[in-house]
């Protein structure tokens, strides 16, 4: 029955990593017991299950781009095939500094996803990639551009540095 | 290993994560010792770490709430619930095919045992086909809603 008890070890941290997928405590635990559920669900599989970790981190992300839940908010989706767009307003202005969870929240969901399993859980790439079911050169670069996006939103510049720019015409 | 081995944004990211081998860790610190730009933007990526691990970590040490706790226990198998829901039919209703046929306790009982009524997780236990408790029980399991 170590499967059972490997469900339970694991809630707190997917609480964790779901809390800052979401934003808040509500749709937090929303995407966690949806989780579990789902889990229960395929329970047939756990045998088979080398790392429990992944599978219900992947579980957790595939549920999200299922969209069981209906979003609170609109939200327009972002991948790596947008156009990297200055993330200063035009005429100039600054931006205010975001808060983290702020700018998070702007980050393409894959960046997101992939920024947050790495610092929060110190996954291994190789586990990241199991997880979403993508390569790991895959995570590599959206590991590198939710970083760098992330680093400008709070550090306020007017581009990401190094990554392919669109330039404000003045 | 050759120092001269292109260096990767990949492996950038990979140095920042503790995820490479100890000998090109040090190759990359080496790169970057003399490239202070790249070093500062890679810190910053380290401190990105600690300001997530800092605004999330709270998290670990709340208290479950019942709505996650609850769908993370132990659950017996879908087969061991219906099962047990049918045998306590089955018993209830005192199912001859069940072997309780003259069955007394103590005295010489031709070899007639009462089956245990918890069933042991590892064994199946064979039902006989012949009363109506013990189809009533089938019939039980089989339309028993999902839990």
């Amino acid at each position: 029955m170590s499967h059972n008890q490997d469900l339970l070890t694991w809630v707190p941290r997917l609480r964790r990593y779901a809390r800052a997928l979401a934003g808040n405590r509500d749709d937090a635990d929303d995407k966690v017991q949806d989780t579990l559920e789902r889990a229960w669900v395929k329970s047939s599989l756990w045998h088979g299950v080398a790392d429990m970790r992944a599978w219900l981190f992947s579980i957790m992300h595939n549920l999200h781009v299922d969209g069981r839940r209906r979003p609170k908010l609109h939200t327009v989706t972002v991948d790596d095939d947008t156009p990297e767009v200055p993330v200063a307003p035009t005429q100039g202005e600054r931006l205010a500094v975001l808060d983290l969870q702020a700018a998070l929240d702007l980050l393409p969901s894959e960046q997101k996803a992939i920024v947050l399993m790495v610092a929060l859980e110190d996954m291994a790439y190789a586990d990241v990639a199991r997880a979403l079911g993508i390569p790991i050169g895959t995570v590599m670069s959206r590991l590198s551009r939710g970083r760098e996006r992330l680093r400008c939103l709070m550090e306020a510049r007017e581009q990401p540095v190094r990554l392919t720019v669109v330039r404000n015409t003045p | 290993m050759n120092k001269n081995l292109a260096v990767t944004e990949a492996e950038l990211h990979a140095w920042v994560d503790g995820q490479l081998p100890a000998v090109r860790q040090r190759e990359i610190e080496a790169y970057l010792g003399v490239r202070p730009e790249e070093l500062r933007r890679l810190e910053s990526y380290r401190a990105q770490k600690r300001e997530l691990r800092a605004l999330f970590d709270s998290v670990l040490d709340e208290a479950l709430p019942q709505r996650v706790a609850l769908p993370a226990r132990p659950r017996s198998p879908w087969y061991l619930q219906r099962l047990a829901a049918g045998l306590a039919i089955a018993v209830i209703s005192g199912a001859t095919g069940w072997g309780l046929r003259g069955y007394r306790p103590g005295a010489g009982n031709d070899g007639a045992r009462m089956p245990a009524v918890e069933p042991a997780p590892s064994t199946l236990i064979r039902v006989p086909a012949s009363s109506f408790a013990q189809r009533a029980a089938v019939a039980h399991a089989d339309y028993s809603p999902d839990v």
